[in-house]
């Protein structure tokens, strides 16, 4: 920490944000998509989507604070989940 | 770029475990603790016999107890004795709470047994905190979530874990704490991913249940049937009388095997609709499945069968099972409890650790986390100590008893860490850690020196030798701990 500006203490409480509810919107995300999308029984699939969303979630949590920026982190995010969910909404999901 | 990914990355570990640092203290010390719940429930009840029960015989005494003492719940909830825990524990809804009452497996009546949560408070107050549902359990899974990001970065933050481990550099403050913390995060490493994983996986509905929902189609009610399956009869309003339930118990033990009762659930006891839903108990196998019999409580015929066979379910009670240590024997058992010290132990040398790497003790920060340290790494200890010494100081008949117990300990906690906030920094660390020490010493002196059941002899038996010579270990533990303080001033 050699210079603890405000710019870069709003860069990090940005990316923190984006860690915590993008993380969160993403994992979210790709439990519905594999819940609906898996070819299995509706239970084994949902089991297996949020099984594997919790396993993915510190993963990308952790992405948001090795990316080059506050804003790369944040365009991740949003860029992630929607992808996800919108591949979620042509397999039936209704948000 | 790889140095700045790595700095990156250390940065995340010091800080996201310095955030949830306390609370997964307070939840690996408990979780620790409750691996012996059941142990610790002996050994909180000394009134009762401990060894072999007659699990049929104690299910028809406490059944014919509730029907006379809680005619008007909508349900019974009852955690059978066994040969571990030697009390039936009876749970039912009185108006908006619950209640629960330790019932004698001979008499069915709570009599003569202090009334005491045991070992059951160190495995509620784990995932539940000690706040109102969901809060506490809400809580408890973003820590483990939490608790993974901490574990993946830390293995980047010490990535030189195995030169790391083999230096060990004692006396040298900082270094010392850095070299405790890697050696105790390493040594353990695959045992804190699995538990902090499947620690998410216990309360994943409650935590991740959108996937759930979207395949339901928003139907709760339905999913919660598929994963919890139970057979559901409203109450139709008629009273009658529970049929005999010794041939249900009977039938039921005779179809889990070796595996024994572990619960009875009454719905809607004292009604023409009481279904009685009996569940085996644990197997030598970590794939823990569910199997249970549910038989119309007023006929005593049998309504249906279940046991686990899909597989998704059954990989999720895999991995609920492994957090839960089903399946362990008594070796197992102690490795869970070993591993689970060393967790606590990393997770108090962390937090010490972000103190000792920044010696401004001017610092508002610092002093905040350095005082709030020593309450928690010290203080939590000591009043876990005074409760186990509230077990057998407080008279046997006092009433609310169990509640007594628990405050003793959320007292002793709370003096502690106004202690912390207050003393002088040169002395609050020696001198809490004295505290923990001298009150873990003073629980095997309350036990033995506490009068047993008048006329039985004092079961010193595994139980007793076992929770006397924990409490003992973790004083001398505490006190080292005191003494090396004491020539450091601060940790």
């Amino acid at each position: 920490m050699l210079s603890v500006t405000i710019p870069y203490r709003l860069g990090v409480a940005s990316r923190v944000v984006a860690a915590v509810c993008g993380s969160y919107a993403v994992a979210a995300c790709a439990a519905i998509l594999l819940a609906l999308g898996l070819p299995m029984d509706r239970l084994d699939a949902a089991i297996t989507g949020s099984l594997t969303a919790v396993i993915l979630m510190p993963f990308v949590a952790i992405s948001c604070f090795w990316v080059r920026s506050a804003a790369r982190a944040w365009a991740m995010m949003i860029g992630l989940s929607a992808l996800l969910g919108v591949l979620a909404m042509t397999m039936g999901w209704q948000p | 770029m790889r140095e700045g990914f790595r700095q990156a990355l250390t940065w995340l570990h010091n800080w996201a475990g310095l955030v949830v640092g306390w609370l997964l203290l307070v939840i690996a010390a408990a979780g620790t603790l409750s691996v012996f719940r059941q142990e610790l429930d002996a050994w909180m009840h000394p009134e009762l016999a401990r060894g072999p029960i007659d699990q049929v015989r104690a299910g028809a005494e406490a059944t014919r107890w509730l029907a006379t003492h809680a005619a008007q719940a909508p349900a019974w909830f009852i955690d059978l004795a066994d040969a571990r825990s030697p009390g039936t524990l009876a749970y039912w809804a009185q108006g908006t709470n619950f209640v629960s009452r330790t019932l004698s497996p001979l008499t069915g009546a709570p009599d003569g047994i202090r009334q005491s949560l045991g070992g059951e408070f160190f495995y509620r107050f784990h995932f539940e905190l000690q706040l109102p549902y969901p809060w506490g359990r809400l809580l408890a899974v973003v820590a483990a979530e939490m608790m993974l990001v901490v574990l993946i970065t830390g293995i980047v933050a010490h990535r030189r874990i195995f030169k790391d481990f083999f230096t060990l550099r004692t006396g040298k403050g900082q270094r010392s704490w850095l070299d405790g913390h890697v050696v105790l995060g390493v040594l353990a490493l695959p045992f804190h991913l699995m538990i902090a994983l499947t620690g998410v996986v216990t309360l994943i509905t409650l935590f991740m249940p959108w996937g759930g929902l979207a395949a339901y189609k928003g139907d709760q009610a339905a999913l919660s049937r598929d994963l919890f399956p139970a057979i559901e009869r409203p109450r139709s309003g008629h009273p009658m009388p529970l049929a005999p339930i010794t041939p249900m118990l009977r039938a039921a033990e005779a179809r889990f095997g070796g595996a024994g009762i572990s619960t009875i659930n009454v719905v809607n006891p004292g009604d023409v609709a009481q279904v009685v839903t009996v569940s085996a108990g644990e197997q030598p196998s970590i794939a823990v499945q569910q199997h249970n019999i549910s038989f119309d409580g007023s006929t005593g015929r049998v309504l249906g069968e279940f046991v686990e066979q899909r597989p998704a379910k059954r990989l999720h009670n895999l991995l609920y099972g492994l957090h839960m240590g089903r399946f362990a024997g008594l070796a197992s058992r102690w490795f869970y409890f070993l591993s689970g010290l060393m967790l606590t132990a990393a997770i108090a040398t962390g937090l010490i650790l972000w103190t000792a790497k920044r010696r401004r003790p001017h610092g508002f920060g610092h002093a905040l986390v350095d005082r709030l340290n020593a309450g928690f790494v010290a203080g939590m200890p000591a009043a876990f100590a005074i409760f186990l010494i509230a077990n057998r100081l407080l008279p046997d008949d006092l009433p609310l008893r169990a509640e007594i117990e628990t405050r003793c300990l959320f007292i002793a906690w709370g003096a502690a860490l106004l202690f912390a906030a207050l003393r002088d920094r040169a002395y609050a660390w020696r001198e809490l850690l004295g505290v923990a020490a001298i009150a873990c010493a003073a629980i095997p002196i309350a036990d033995l020196s506490a009068a047993r059941l008048p006329g039985g002899p004092a079961a010193l038996d595994g139980v007793a030798i076992g929770v006397d010579a924990v409490a003992l270990a973790v004083a001398a533990m505490f006190a080292g701990s005191a003494w090396l303080v004491r020539r450091h001033a601060t940790p």
